[in-house]
């Protein structure tokens, strides 16, 4: 990535990341199992994101990886998420060859601010039209892996700026690769697990989600 | 009842999905035809992360072709011990964490 690209998308992604890491040390102390909630979906998005899994698509076989943070956004809000992002791509870039420590802005930018933020309000939105919580949850996962890659699409469509081409067709043509190589089918089996685990945590502790924000009022019958 | 229910449920899903992704080459594989499948054709490239085919391959369009990592861990069964630990670390964050949250006694 061009030197101007890498300060931009850290210049952007730093302060999302900032606000974070001050949201985690806030809720830390209003909800308890606060901490072990943000390990687990820590764990859970640095393992979602670099599980390559083999999807057959139109264009033939390829494996790709979901995001999860449309999970950790609906849980722990779109700002925590960027933060939990931030730290899975910063081991994965060190230690996994995967990813880049100057793609490291841009990677947070699409997977940890895009997904996150689309994610959470793909989640508010779909409770707006009062979805059931299996929905909210699926919507959440899906438009989340959506952005992320349409996140890299732009990032990677900027690219063409400086050597004369088209960013809008750049970008779409990326994107509809991305689409078409299988993360067309994840983006949808990622909105599965996301509405899975959402329904799972409600049936075992609703109170979560309750102290959480994720649901108004436990008292009324969340449907499932 | 609803939970085993739940559980049920969950666990037909969860069968069903791993039968698509672990033996999708035996499900969609078309047979009986003449010319050799594009499967096989292009077998260096099956399976190909989207990370590496479309990533790399615009990165490369536009003037930025991938370069070793500074910690290169891509060197013998180095990258699948480094994959196995971070599964292995990972794995026993959620579980533990999980058992905490949802089963643990002060929950």
């Amino acid at each position: 990535m061009p030197p101007q690209w890498v300060i931009t998308w850290f210049a952007v992604s730093i302060p999302f990341v900032g606000t974070g890491i001050y949201h985690v040390k806030r809720k830390k102390r209003q909800v308890p199992m606060y901490l072990p909630l943000v390990g687990m979906l820590g764990a859970s998005v640095f393992v979602f994101s670099c599980f390559p899994i083999p999807v057959i698509a139109l264009n033939g076989m390829a494996t790709s990886h979901p995001c999860g943070t449309g999970m950790s956004a609906v849980l722990l809000g779109p700002f925590v998420s960027v933060l939990v992002a931030a730290i899975a791509l910063l081991i994965q870039a060190l230690f996994l060859a995967h990813g880049g420590l100057t793609t490291l802005g841009g990677n947070i930018f699409s997977m940890g601010i895009l997904g996150s933020f689309s994610g959470y309000f793909a989640f508010k939105l779909a409770q707006r039209c009062k979805l059931n919580l299996f929905w909210c949850g699926f919507l959440a996962g899906m438009v989340s892996d959506l952005f992320t890659y349409l996140g890299t699409s732009i990032e990677l469509g900027l690219l063409v700026i400086n050597k004369d081409g088209s960013f809008l067709k750049a970008m779409a043509e990326i994107f509809w690769v991305f689409m078409m190589t299988s993360q067309g089918v994840l983006c949808v089996v990622e909105g599965v697990v996301v509405g899975l685990v959402l329904v799972f945590v409600y049936k075992r502790r609703p109170g979560i989600l309750l102290r959480l924000g994720v649901i108004k009022d436990d008292t009324k019958s969340v449907p499932v | 009842m609803i939970r085993n229910r739940f559980l049920y449920k969950v666990n037909i899903l969860h069968i069903a999905f791993l039968m698509v992704t672990l033996f999708s080459p035996a499900l969609f594989a078309q047979t009986g035809k003449a010319e050799a499948p594009a499967t096989q054709a292009n077998e260096n490239e099956a399976w190909t992360g989207i990370d590496v085919s479309v990533v790399g391959k615009y990165a490369t369009k536009y003037g930025r072709p991938p370069r070793d990592p500074y910690i290169n861990t891509d060197k013998g069964d180095l990258l699948l011990f480094v994959f196995t630990a971070a599964g292995v670390i990972g794995g026993f964050v959620i579980g533990f964490n999980v058992h905490k949250i949802f089963y643990g006694k002060n929950q």
